[in-house]
């Protein structure tokens, strides 16, 4: 059986709970608020099904590279591949210098001819798509992006 | 003190939201889906000392830890629509900071390090033994801030005076609450008592003390 904490743990524990409260940064909360104006209201939030740099991490909790589990070699583009209802969208994503190539591949007869790539405090790049799908940009930062289509109301989750 | 005959129910394992509701957080939740920016603005509030302790445990430079938090922040943003259990976030919202922190360190050090056991290094530089005893104890300080604010005032004034460094006389808190000397000892313990017992609060403090040699280190790792 566990042992209870006494009545002077758990003032102490409170003490530094508040304290940690006191002392965090005005830039993490602030930041934070400002986010909500990138909430996805009415646009389909695709799913990541694939990952190069994950394991077999879970998708709520994805883990590029970071635990060691299976790092991604250095060489090489990362690929991840996003499904919606009614689109998939496969991407893959170089490194020095950064630049994105990817394909849509759509169900119904007509492929978006746009795609937006959004981060968080710029301005949304917005990228030509061909006529079989294909997209690419050049020297783009990587870091922080989502991909919007417009057209069909689809958005991925946030990749970095 | 001592507690009498609680039978202890099985810890449910934290941040699986094995927990009792958590009806404010619930609330925020649900406003913050359904497009209230001041419900979102709360839900902020309340993790930030959260997200910010996991990342003082890596060592993060303040500039680092707001790219990780924003990274954070947008994780939740996004994922809160399909939450489905909110009590389950504070444990979510944890080892996501944890994972955001080690790919920010990653990132920092270069590729160099990049065969090095970083994992390792930062649990190294944690605590060693217990893994997840610093989200453990993230988790459960959130509990205690968020089962601090629901207090009454008087609890929540007598708790902050016992807190400053160092604590006034008991003469000097009761003129300040006024209240007799006498019932500040009584009051005091009602008011951890009433602390000790808040949603999600309880089951935290329970995992803290697991027994010793518990093999749960080396989960997160592999």
């Amino acid at each position: 059986m566990p042992a209870e904490w006494s009545a002077e743990e758990l003032l102490r524990e409170l003490g530094e709970a508040l304290d940690e409260r006191a002392g965090v940064p005005a830039g993490i909360a602030g930041a934070g608020r400002q986010l909500y104006a990138w909430r996805t209201v009415d646009a389909e939030l695709s799913e990541l099904v694939a990952d190069s740099a994950a394991g077999a991490a879970p998708a709520l909790t994805r883990d590029p590279g970071g635990t060691g589990a299976s790092a991604p070699a250095a060489a090489g583009p990362r690929s991840l591949t996003f499904r919606s209802a009614r689109l998939t969208i496969e991407l893959d994503l170089e490194r020095e210098p950064d630049a994105l190539r990817g394909q849509l591949r759509g169900t119904g007869p007509d492929l978006p001819r746009q795609l937006a790539v959004e981060r968080v405090g710029a301005e949304p790049v917005t990228v030509a798509v061909d006529e079989l799908g294909y997209f690419a940009v050049e020297e783009f930062p990587l870091a922080g992006v989502r991909f919007r289509l417009r057209a069909g109301s689809v958005v991925t989750p946030w990749v970095d | 003190m001592s507690c009498s005959a609680t039978s202890d129910p099985p810890a449910p394992l934290p941040g699986t939201g094995g927990g009792p509701a958590d009806p404010t957080l619930r609330a925020l939740v649900a406003g913050a889906v359904a497009g209230d920016q001041h419900a979102w603005a709360e839900l902020v509030d309340r993790f930030a000392p959260l997200l910010w302790s996991v990342c003082r445990g890596f060592r993060l430079s303040p500039t680092d830890a707001e790219d990780v938090t924003q990274a954070v922040w947008l994780r939740m943003l996004e994922r809160l629509p399909s939450l489905r259990v909110p009590e389950a976030l504070p444990g979510w919202l944890a080892t996501t900071t944890r994972r955001e922190c080690l790919r920010q360190l990653e990132a920092t050090r270069g590729r160099a390090h990049r065969e090095a056991p970083l994992l390792d290094e930062a649990v190294a530089d944690e605590r060693g033994d217990q893994v997840d005893e610093p989200l453990l104890r993230a988790e459960r300080r959130d509990a205690l801030r968020a089962a601090y604010d629901r207090l009454g005032e008087r609890c929540r004034w007598l708790l902050a005076l016992l807190l400053r460094d160092p604590p006034p006389p008991y003469a000097e808190i009761g003129v300040e609450l006024g209240m007799p000397i006498g019932s500040i000892g009584p009051v005091r313990a009602r008011c951890l008592e009433t602390l000790r017992r808040a949603p999600g609060l309880a089951a935290l403090l329970a995992a803290d003390r697991r027994p010793e040699g518990v093999p749960d280190a080396g989960r997160v790792v592999r």
